[in-house]
């Protein structure tokens, strides 16, 4: 069992608030946390790309916020 | 031939094998945790207290935030774990006073702690006084109304890696306890006080066995 990610566009969110009502904001889009044995419902879905951890962290780094220290 | 064979102990009564012990591991990209009723947590304004928990910070390439907490708009106490800009390595620290150490590794646990007794200030890493001093004005403290593991308190600046144990004692005494190890609950309920704390972005799969 292992985590996947769901990178949604912003202006897509509210399609999928639903089923991630705490994905965190990074940049122009939000990211969800959902498990592989959920996958099949979460492909194909509109504005929301699916990403293994390794990708959501490389697109978080992207993105990533000034440190404050 | 031996008269203890295996699990006769046990019928005897002597002997209960150790539980496995769980700890959530927060991905530093989605997940953390909130107390839900945090100002359950204050702390009177002049109490000595102690404040902390056990981390590893698995990855440590940035600033993260380990433990904030917060009155309205003023920080409170904020645990950071900052990049030294070698890798794997930082320091750990009271965000916005002069509490801090350096030469702390990733994938290391560490138990962290603030305490104040009278007016002398110090940062506690694994029970050894690593920063001390006086006088500190960490004013957000006595009213805490957010409280945060493993990401800054508006949920930014989050940590990967395993929290656990926190706690808080008041004039020497544990006045709030939480394991953090109600293995597969986003609920995570405390064996000494009431503020049930929150992972937020909880799945099953983030439990590991330490």
């Amino acid at each position: 069992m292992k985590q996947l990610y769901a990178l949604i566009n912003e202006d897509k969110f509210d399609l999928h608030q639903d089923k991630f009502p705490n994905a965190v904001t990074v940049g122009e889009y939000r990211l969800g946390v959902f498990l592989d044995t959920e996958r099949k419902s979460f492909e194909g879905l509109d504005g929301l790309t699916i990403l293994t951890y390794e990708e959501a962290l490389e697109f978080s780094n992207s993105h990533k916020e000034e440190s404050p220290m | 031939m031996s008269l203890l064979k295996k699990g006769s102990l046990i019928r005897f009564g002597g002997y209960a094998p150790p539980q496995p012990v769980y700890a959530p591991q927060f991905d530093g990209l989605t997940q953390y945790a909130s107390a839900l009723t945090p100002e359950e947590l204050r702390i009177a304004d002049g109490d000595d207290f102690e404040i902390g928990l056990t981390v590893r910070r698995d990855t440590w390439n940035s600033g993260g935030f380990a433990l904030c907490s917060r009155q309205a708009s003023s920080y409170g106490v904020n645990f950071y774990m900052s990049n030294n800009g070698d890798a794997g390595t930082g320091s750990i620290g009271v965000f916005g006073v002069s509490l801090s150490a350096s030469g702390f590794s990733s994938g290391v646990e560490y138990d962290i702690s603030l305490s104040r007794v009278g007016n002398r200030w110090a940062l506690n890493v694994d029970g050894v006084e690593v920063a001390s001093a006086l006088d500190l004005n960490i004013s957000a403290i006595p009213n805490i109304t957010a409280l945060s593991i493993m990401a800054r308190d508006d949920n930014s600046f989050r940590v990967n890696g395993i929290a656990r144990d926190f706690y808080l004692r008041v004039n020497g005494g544990l006045v709030y306890f939480n394991s953090l190890g109600g293995v597969e609950s986003a609920i995570q309920s405390p064996s000494t006080g009431s503020s049930d704390i929150e992972i937020i972005n909880h799945t099953n799969a983030m439990w590991v066995q330490i």
